[in-house]
């Protein structure tokens, strides 16, 4: 093969994987809420929040760092920033349907609605328009370390240039056997599933199921704003506040994977891999790219969500298949 | 006779305004208003953070520009008539219990296939049935995943709105004929075919931004209340949401239910999107994007959960969302954003989630203890104004030697004593007990002719030891033994 497909591929590749590190990251939050009791809408909201904190973040020291701040502590403290508002955004949505007993749904719509604006707000009032992108500082490369950047000319500088750019990559690798860990080993684990088992037995045992539950929640906001930070990396244009319902798609992710980290690390690399190919559909040669209707790439913006009911059809029904064996089970036994 | 008939009037008076505040409609209410004041106010700490010298002109704005001008009025009233219908859509479905957040593509749907038809030269009473299908077609998709494969719609809902959107784009931009000049959103209907407008009926005397479609609106509202109060599916309906294996058990099938109420809920949506794009004022047509869910249908969840689901009211919060973003659009002069509306929005949906919580603990913990600190400070200054012009008329003390002439204490809050050659029967409220001052005196008040403990006269206010009477009180009880 030639160099320049050798080079597509290895960009296809690449945003591949800063597009499943988001969705993993996402729905992992999501999964962390899910197990605490709250299907959580306010995923989405939760995502924009998180870039935008993390985008405002870096515009904060975009001055320091061309001053000789080191670059690599201020993404750093972007990424923590998005996490922390993150999960003060899911303690918010938490604290109605738990603490005041109100309607989380509203309160995810409310959360949803809130996240856009609050980034056009800030954007307008910081810089004059309703789109900003990543400062080149927030991306991590050879100058990070005092390197020189070289023009991409390999496979594998169009795969990790634009791959392992950011502190997320490594994160979600990281997060994958940790929340494994805290989900099947640790004593906060066990404590949710015995919650999810019989809350109240549960509280009859006396574990303090608000704060565990709380616990989760604040965990999984945390991981959900950095996902709504890896998801800048991502984007080919500036970011406007929105993100498209991959929010919701996370949301559909958890799910499908009926909140399991296995299932839910397979469902979003297959979700992340159907929008790569729509997003590269033009230049991938045995995909259809429907020249006779005008804007037929956007087809291929349809997929993921088509693809996210079919499978959530399936997932579904064979749940319920599954609940209705146990329940005969249960009736041939008492009988 | 007269401070009688007076003392009558006002416990009548306050029997009524304590059944009207307890009342489920006042507390609602009231919730309703609170959350869009949190709203408006955290919209304002924003403002104030980003320009505080121009804030409080744009609070200003946001109160009262929209009934600046004729035009502005006829705008708001113009583009609540959608949200009506949206919120109606989502109101509709809750009422099952269902949570219908396909609101946004049932309303694109219902805008493109009015559009469609207006611009092919039917007539509006046509293409708003049309919507109404188009709008319950995208609307039972979600329905029928439910009741086939058990799928959530608040999953499935959204999915539904996002391939709405995309689909429309991509039609419209395949048909340059229903598209403007620069193919960024569809043709003026106005200019095409004046048939396909809702009429005005001669209110466009007043101001051109006035159409009927306001009273489609109320009247469609007016019509679902009736609907869910009094037909036969209503009541399965509401059966159904109450508790759903019962009324299975009963016969109602569910899948029916969820089938014809999405289906109901999509086509008032599909309606929503109409009565927008078919007013007179549409100066613009339907914005072709891929990438953004039309505003309305998000608004109009807003509305109806501030309305508490209910139809009618729905018209109402509608006309006052509508004000708040008219209202706003004056913002860009002061130098902010028009997102702040959004913002604002945003809120007021998130504080109307729990408001009928947060406006009882802002009674009971904020405003009832200022009012009991507050109505305290009233009755030290009235002593006080006592004393200035009475000389001296505090409340007597029954000390420990007065307390010799208790005659019977039935328990421990009901005391008869001998008092100045007359005996009188005493009611304890332990409620004003100064426990704080070590000696356990409590001050009671005793005034044979009224019961009414409430009405103050320094009087009728005693000191006695608390220790002396409870010795007496169980000492009769004893003896009862």
């Amino acid at each position: 093969m030639s160099t320049s497909t050798l080079i597509l591929v290895g960009q296809i590749l690449a945003s591949f994987i800063a597009l499943s590190v988001s969705f993993i990251l996402v729905s992992f939050g999501g999964m962390f809420n899910r197990r605490a009791g709250l299907s959580n809408i306010a995923l989405e909201g939760i995502m924009i929040l998180g870039a935008t904190s993390g985008i405002f973040v870096t515009y904060a020291f975009s001055s320091a760092v061309a001053a000789g701040f080191p670059s690599l502590i201020a993404i750093f403290i972007a990424v923590l920033t998005s996490g922390i508002i993150g999960s003060l955004f899911a303690l918010l949505n938490a604290g109605v349907g738990i603490t005041f007993k109100g309607n989380q749904y509203a309160a995810g719509i409310g959360i949803n609605i809130l996240g856009p604006a609050l980034f056009i707000i800030l954007a307008y009032y910081l810089i004059g328009a309703d789109e900003m992108s990543l400062p080149s500082f927030a991306s991590i490369t050879a100058e990070t370390f005092g390197g020189v950047t070289q023009s991409i000319s390999s496979f594998w500088d169009a795969f990790l240039l634009t791959s392992f750019n950011n502190l997320a990559t490594i994160i979600a690798l990281i997060l994958i056997p940790i929340s494994y860990f805290i989900l099947n080993k640790s004593r906060l684990g066990f404590r949710l599933s015995a919650y999810k088992d019989n809350p109240e037995s549960a509280r009859t045992l006396g574990l303090q199921i608000k704060t565990i539950r709380l616990t989760s929640i604040s965990i999984g906001g945390f991981i959900a704003g950095i996902g709504g930070f890896s998801f800048l990396y991502g984007l080919s244009s500036a970011f406007n506040g929105q993100i498209y319902g991959y929010g919701f798609l996370a949301l559909s992710i958890v799910l499908i994977g009926s909140s399991k980290p296995g299932r839910i690390l397979v469902t979003s690399l297959l979700f992340a891999g159907i929008i790569t190919l729509g997003n590269y559909a033009l230049e991938i040669f045995w995909l259809p790219n429907f020249g006779g209707i005008a804007e037929g790439d956007k087809i291929y913006n349809l997929l993921p969500y088509v693809l996210a009911l079919v499978v959530l059809a399936f997932a579904s029904k064979k749940r319920t298949i599954k609940i209705q064996k146990k329940v005969e089970k249960k009736e041939n036994l008492e009988n | 006779m007269a401070k009688n008939k007076s003392q009558a009037n006002y416990s009548y008076l306050k029997d009524n305004l304590s059944k009207i505040v307890k009342s489920d409609r006042f507390i609602k209410f009231s919730a309703s208003l609170t959350s869009v004041l949190l709203g408006i106010l955290c919209g304002f700490l924003v403002l104030m953070i980003i320009n505080t010298s121009n804030s409080g002109a744009a609070l200003g704005y946001i109160f009262s520009s929209g009934f600046s001008s004729s035009s502005y009025v006829a705008k708001f009233i113009y583009q609540a008539a959608p949200i009506v219908m949206t919120g109606l859509s989502f109101a509709f479905a809750y009422k099952a219990k269902l949570i219908n957040l396909g609101v946004p593509g049932q309303f694109a749907m219902g805008a493109f296939a009015s559009i469609l038809c207006a611009i092919n030269g039917l007539p509006w009473y046509i293409c708003i049935p049309v919507a109404f299908v188009a709008g319950a077609i995208w609307g039972i998709l979600p329905g029928l995943m439910k009741v086939h494969f058990n799928v959530t719609e608040i999953a499935s809902t959204i999915m539904f709105d996002w391939i709405a959107i995309t689909i429309i784009y991509i039609v419209f931009n395949n048909m340059p004929s229903a598209l403007n000049a620069s193919l960024s959103s569809t043709a003026d209907i106005a200019s095409t075919n004046l048939n396909g407008i809702i009429p005005s009926l001669g209110l466009d005397q007043w101001n051109s931004n006035f159409s009927i479609a306001i009273f489609i609106a109320i009247a469609i509202a007016i019509f679902i209340h009736w609907f869910i109060c009094k037909t036969k599916l209503g009541y399965e309906i509401r059966a159904y949401a109450s508790n759903a294996s019962v009324s299975k058990a009963v016969g109602i099938s569910d899948k029916r239910i969820i089938l014809s109420t999405f289906l109901i809920a999509g086509g008032l949506a599909g309606i929503g999107g109409a009565l927008l794009y078919l007013s007179p004022c549409a100066s613009s047509g339907y914005e072709l994007t891929y990438t953004l869910l039309p505003n309305e249908g998000i608004i109009g969840i807003a509305v109806s959960i501030l309305a508490f689901n209910n139809p009618i009211v729905c018209v109402i919060t509608a006309l006052v969302f509508s004000y708040i973003s008219v209202s706003s659009t004056n913002l860009i002069s002061l130098g902010y954003s028009s997102a702040n509306v959004t913002f604002i929005i945003g809120f007021i949906i998130y504080f109307g989630s729990f408001g009928v919580i947060l406006n009882k603990w802002i009674r009971y913990n904020y405003l009832t203890k200022k009012l009991k600190v507050l109505s305290k400070k009233i009755i030290k200054f009235k002593d006080w104004l006592f004393e200035v012009f009475k000389g001296n008329s505090k409340p007597k003390n029954i000390s420990n030697a007065y307390a010799d002439s208790i005659i019977e204490v039935a328990n421990s809050n009901v005391v008869t004593f001998h008092k100045e050659e007359e005996i009188s029967t005493v009611f304890i409220d332990y409620s004003d007990a100064k426990k704080d001052k070590g000696k356990e005196r409590i001050a009671i008040k005793f005034s044979p002719e009224s019961e009414d403990l409430e009405d103050y006269n320094p009087d009728h206010y005693a000191n006695v030891d608390i220790p002396q009477l409870k010795r007496r009180s169980s000492k009769k009880k004893e003896g009862d033994k």
